[in-house]
């Protein structure tokens, strides 16, 4: 539910970035959304403020206006965050900014990878496994890299939804799988 | 009734005219007491014998009464009698009633004995026919218990069997696993994420 509110949220904010007359860039944007973000995940306070119904819809709008100036925050946020308040939506901020993020990615041809190993990857390898994810995807590619021993050996890589399997963990499950089924 | 007291006082009165002799009816009618005239000796005589007179003034009450008696005293007789033959035919009826509900009881009475070997005989089948239906029965049941039993048998066997065989899977992975871990060398692995990358590009071929 709160995914398809998100979703709503993000595609309406990418309408503004997005238009020709519009200065800011999604990127500004995406960086202000982490930065208030940031913000309120170091202060629980803030979080219970901007979520009481006891704090009227124009103090936390002050309070939104004065943080996201402090942190240098573009005006498309300033008002993203006062709609978001408004509707008391505050509390979905972080999914908001991750479906931008999406909708970001999408519109500059950017798929986003997740990929695990069970070693740290040679730097050629990387290369080669991001081109071939690319060629995949019909995008480049932006990976992120992490280490988990519980994979054995190979990689695994996630694009959105997708997950391609390569490790040892992935092909001995395969195999539990047909050992069990017979 | 009325009529009947009515009746009684005219004849009343009658009888006192009968009596009144006519010395009576002259001092009566002088307003002098009536034993004055007793002392004369004999009644007086106006020339002609009363006998018949009597016997006139006897038929016209005989008449009275008698026109009297069969105006209201037939009615009423007739009234009672009917009222009599009335009841008279209600007790017969009462009777009669009351004979035919003892003849019933009796015949009933008479028949109990066949009536109740009748119900004996009929509760005697209703056993029968109950036992046989019971017994039935009680094999249908334990014809279904018993296939339900075998199919929860069978079931436990299958389940069983893939515990074990997942169980046996598990532990063969397991031992699997950890003798890859402990044989695979760094070539060995950056040949695994090369593999890998060979097929996300047949994948893509």
């Amino acid at each position: 539910m709160s995914l398809a509110v998100a979703s709503r949220y993000s595609r309406a904010l990418a309408e503004v970035v997005f238009a020709p007359q519009c200065s800011t860039k999604p990127e500004q944007v995406i960086a202000d959304l982490d930065a208030i973000l940031a913000a309120m995940a170091g202060s629980p306070d803030l979080v219970r403020i901007l979520r009481s119904p006891a704090v009227s819809l124009n103090q936390k709008r002050t309070i939104l206006e004065k943080l996201s100036a402090q942190l240098g925050g573009s005006p498309v946020t300033a008002n993203l965050l006062k709609v978001v308040s408004d509707h008391g939506r505050i509390t979905i901020l972080k999914e908001i900014k991750r479906s931008f993020q999406q909708v970001v990615d999408e519109r500059h041809g950017v798929a986003r990878a997740e990929i695990t190993t069970a070693q740290p990857m040679a730097p050629e390898q990387k290369i080669q496994l991001e081109a071939a994810l690319g060629r995949l995807s019909g995008k480049s590619i932006l990976a992120t890299y992490q280490q988990d021993d519980a994979l054995i050996g190979g990689a695994v890589a996630k694009i959105g939804s997708l997950i391609y399997d390569g490790s040892v963990r992935g092909q001995l499950a395969t195999l539990r799988r047909k050992l069990v089924n017979g | 009734m009325a009529k009947l007291i009515l009746l009684f006082a005219l004849a009343t009165f009658a009888f006192a005219q009968e009596h009144a002799t006519p010395g009576d009816a002259h001092a009566a009618a002088n307003g002098e007491p009536a034993h004055k005239t007793e002392e004369a000796a004999e009644p007086i005589v106006w020339g002609m014998d009363l006998t018949a007179w009597k016997w006139v003034n006897f038929g016209i009450l005989m008449m009275g009464v008698g026109y009297l008696f069969a105006k209201q005293g037939v009615p009423f007789f007739q009234e009672r009698a009917t009222g009599i033959l009335k009841d008279i035919s209600d007790a017969q009826k009462t009777k009669s009633d009351a004979d035919a509900r003892a003849a019933s009881m009796e015949a009933r009475i008479a028949n109990l004995g066949k009536e109740i070997e009748q119900m004996k005989a009929d509760a005697s089948a209703e056993m029968q026919s109950e036992g046989k239906r019971l017994e039935a029965e009680t094999a249908q049941t334990l014809a279904k218990v018993q296939a339900s039993a075998e199919q929860e048998i069978t079931s436990a066997t299958k389940q069983a069997k893939a515990e074990l065989s997942a169980h046996a899977a598990s532990l063969a992975l397991e031992l699997a696993a950890g003798r890859i871990r402990a044989g695979l060398s760094d070539g060995q692995s950056k040949g695994l994420v090369s593999a890998f990358i060979q097929d996300l590009e047949k994948v893509k071929n």
